[in-house]
């Protein structure tokens, strides 16, 4: 009896005490950082996920698949979970022009920050509530001629997130085939009703025609309907 | 003990001297597997190794409609899951066939010294031709441009980079497949054994294709240096490409619209179901038992499943059903309610599809339809003196002397044994079934072996085919001509001149070919997924019995918890990374 306890436990301690902690350090680099957006000179407002996406080519990765993340929707991002290296970085796959790559050596925790010119911009907003309805007013604007402007919309969302695939009422309007300096040149306005009374977050989307279908956005506008 | 030593010794000796390095002994051939040489230098062994070639055609066939279907706004799945209530995010539908483009290519490449006549070696090559294309139509409307790969590719040590092809664009790849078509025209027969690919089958592929290599010029964008969109300048030849194949087929006589009986619901039924169909160009066959499908399985209504369980894959929603026009050329939408806001009460619950399109009711199954000699009693709930009751599963009875729910003395049933109700949520969440395909002639205790032929290319497609790129083209009269064969065909009123527009053309397309795997690929080429289905739920049809009426009203409630959203990225299929990672020189598709 005796002799079969010691022969398990010598098995056991073989079996456990074969090799040595065998690991690598994990990850303990972080790099963050924002887009500016050149035309309201404030952050890119996009959306999560699939508003734009960081790609990260690390220096002597092997692979030529790169670290890919999405953006937030204020325009900021981060990943803080990759190792300390030389990386390419480049912001890419949202609605703005291409963008120059940066080269940058990431450490603990290391910001980069990029200015984009976007497709479209939403300026000179404001968003009413009135009874059962929101009315939003705002212009469309750019600083570079990219694709046709095709649709605007005004999102009202009951939920803080409010984008192109998170809402729960919408005025949508095709403008493909409006001429786009007639379209420049509007202060549009849209009214969404039927809105029963509560807190709703309230937002504009604008598309042109890109590959992607990415919307450029206005910032979130809480409102209350009475 | 003495035994064992002796044992021991023979053992070792043996090891030691059977231990010879002889390099050939091991190195014989497998009994069991056919070799190149047997199988290239006789006919049947080629037709054995095409077989194997066919039945891994990139189909979307019966395994593929329920998924297909319920990722548009064609239908949903009675699951309450998020993701199969869902649509695909770009990664479901994957189809990754260069093993089976090596295949053919193998077949391609050994043909030429084949022991066979010239002309069989032409007829066989044409038909090695069409199924390398339809593998690269596979590729080509998933992921847009992919590597062309025409010959055998073989490993040789240190080649590596060599085998490590890069991506075609996608330009480059419409164009193999058409070139590939042309040469499978010409060398085909024009009719060949049933299952086999003919002239026409080739053409009808390329006049799919070419659909799609059109549309991804005119409405898709140009990304990743052409890896993936064409040039819109080249729609038109694309158009005329469809356009020029779609007529030869017609032209030929060799194929026309099923028309055998009289009554257009039961022929829109039989066009399905018949083997001796002179519609189907080319069509993938099964016999029981030795091959069959799970098509009845998955779809029978509920209450007649296949005793292996199973049932109800398919809703088709309301938004289907008020697609098909009424006979009189109508817009489709149902008669639910008076000007005033009452509802309208039906006596036959049938009645509310009367005049329509007679496809639609051999598409789907309606409320209280019969399928199979069983009336299919989807219920929502009764109305009694006004007051609305739905709650409870089939076997809830209410009590008409009462007026109250009562399992014990009731005399009818709340909810129907085939939808609505809180029972088994494996019924259809939307009021109707699809019917479409479902073979009533096959007993219920067989339904989980059916064996009706998956038609891949019926005549009416072609049609189609040739309608939308006619007006394309701006070809009226051509698209009104092809249109209207599918309306005379279906028994619904003829469009005139001014109707023929490329709406009208999309709209015919849908409803003909609804649920045959084609809407997913449609609205996706046309580059409208993302507008149709953008955070959207669709609506249920659902019948209330009222008590004091004797008869039956129906209301409409949204289908299903989940939206379902279409991302603009899934216009191309992502490419597994693991591809990636073995030849790095593939460039992923947009945002993934």
């Amino acid at each position: 009896m005796t002799l079969k306890k010691i022969l398990f436990l010598l098995i056991m301690g073989a079996f456990f005490a074969s090799c040595e902690i065998y690991n690598f350090a994990e990850p303990n680099g972080a790099i963050y950082g924002s887009l500016m957006d050149n035309i309201t000179n404030e952050t890119l407002q996009s959306e999560q996920p699939e508003g734009f996406n960081i790609k990260l080519y690390e220096e002597g990765g092997r692979m030529n698949s790169p670290i890919i993340f999405s953006g937030k929707p204020d325009g900021t991002f981060e990943n803080a979970w990759i190792f300390q290296n030389e990386y390419k970085v480049i912001p890419t796959e949202g609605a703005f022009f291409p963008v120059d790559t940066a080269v940058v050596k990431v450490g603990d925790r290391t910001e980069v920050n990029f200015t984009v010119t976007p497709f479209l911009a939403v300026t000179n907003v404001s968003v009413e509530a009135g009874s059962g309805k929101i009315t939003s007013s705002y212009k469309i604007v750019r600083s570079q001629i990219g694709d046709k402007i095709v649709e605007r919309k005004t999102l009202v969302s009951k939920v803080p997130t409010s984008n192109n695939v998170v809402f729960d009422f919408k005025s949508q309007t095709d403008l493909s085939e409006t001429d786009d300096a007639d379209i420049l040149a509007t202060q549009y306005t849209d009214e969404v009703t039927d809105l029963t009374s509560g807190k709703y977050y309230v937002r504009i989307a604008v598309r042109t025609d890109n590959g992607l279908n990415k919307y450029n956005y206005s910032k979130v506008f809480p409102v209350t309907i009475p | 003990m003495k035994n064992k030593l002796i044992y021991f010794f023979i053992m070792l000796s043996l090891l030691i001297f059977n231990n010879s390095c002889n390099d050939d002994k091991l190195d014989i051939l497998p009994i069991n597997i056919l070799t190149d040489d047997q199988i290239f230098q006789s006919e049947a062994g080629i037709e054995a190794y095409m077989a194997s070639l066919y039945d891994k055609l990139p189909l979307d066939g019966f395994n593929r409609i329920p998924i297909l279907s319920n990722s548009t706004d064609e239908s949903m799945s009675y699951l309450g899951n998020a993701k199969l209530t869902s649509i695909s995010d770009g990664t479901w539908f994957p189809w990754w066939g260069y093993d089976h483009i090596r295949n053919v290519n193998d077949l391609i490449g050994k043909l030429p010294t084949a022991n066979l006549s010239d002309s069989e070696k032409s007829s066989l090559l044409g038909e090695a031709q069409f199924i390398r294309a339809f593998y690269y139509f596979g590729l080509g409307k998933r992921y847009g441009g992919i590597p062309i790969i025409k010959e055998v590719q073989n490993f040789t040590g240190d080649n590596i980079a060599a085998l490590q092809v890069p991506r075609n664009t996608e330009k480059e790849v419409w164009d193999f497949i058409a070139t590939e078509l042309d040469e499978a025209a010409s060398a085909l027969p024009e009719i060949n054994v049933p299952g086999r690919a003919t002239k026409y089958a080739a053409l009808a592929l390329k006049s799919r294709a070419m659909l799609y290599a059109a549309s991804v010029a005119k409405y898709g964008s140009v990304m990743l240096n052409g890896l993936v969109g064409i040039d819109p300048a080249e729609a038109n030849k694309y158009w005329q490409a469809s356009y020029d194949a779609a007529k030869l087929v017609i032209d030929s006589g060799q194929h026309s619209l099923y028309m055998k009986n009289p009554d257009k619901e039961i022929n829109f039924t039989e066009l399905f179901l018949d083997n001796d169909n002179p519609e189907a160009i080319f069509s993938v066959y099964y016999q029981y038992p030795d091959k069959t499908h799970r098509y009845d399985q998955s779809n029978l209504p509920f209450s007649i499943r296949a005793p292996t369980g199973f049932s109800s894959g398919i809703g088709p929603y309301l938004e289907l059903v008020e697609q098909f026009e009424y006979v009189d050329g109508t817009p489709g939408t149902l008669k639910l309610k008076n000007p005033d806001g009452s509802p309208i009460f039906y006596e036959d619950p049938t009645d509310l599809f009367l005049n329509k399109d007679p496809r639609c009711l051999a598409t789907v199954i309606v409320p209280f339809g019969t399928f199979r000699g069983t009336v299919i009693d989807v219920q929502a709930g009764i109305y009694d003196q006004g007051v609305k009751w739905e709650a409870g599963d089939e076997t809830s009875l209410y009590n008409l002397t009462t007026h109250q729910p009562d399992n014990e003395n009731g005399t009818i049933r709340i909810v129907g044994v085939n939808g609505f109700g809180s029972g088994s949520v494996e019924k259809t969440q939307t009021g109707f079934y699809i019917r479409k395909y479902l073979d009533y002639n096959m007993a219920q205790s067989r339904a989980a072996s059916s064996d009706q032929a998956w038609i891949v290319f019926r005549y009416a497609e072609v049609l189609l085919n040739y309608a939308e790129a006619a007006v394309e083209l701006d070809k009226i009269s051509d698209a009104k001509w092809a249109t209207n064969e599918i309306r005379d065909r279906a028994g619904i009123k003829l469009l005139d001149d001014a109707e023929v527009t490329l709406e009208r053309v999309r709209h015919e397309r849908l409803v003909e070919l609804a649920f045959e795997s084609h809407r997913w690929w449609d609205y996706r080429r046309w580059r409208i997924s993302d507008k149709k289905l953008n955070n959207v739920r669709f609506t249920a049809l659902k019948p209330y019995y009222d008590v004091q009426a004797d008869a039956y009203r129906f209301e409409t409630a949204v289908a299903g918890r989940w939206h379902k959203t279409f991302d603009a990225k899934a216009y191309y299929e992502r490419i597994d990374p693991g591809e990636i990672a073995k030849n790095p020189t593939l460039i992923q598709n947009p945002n993934y």
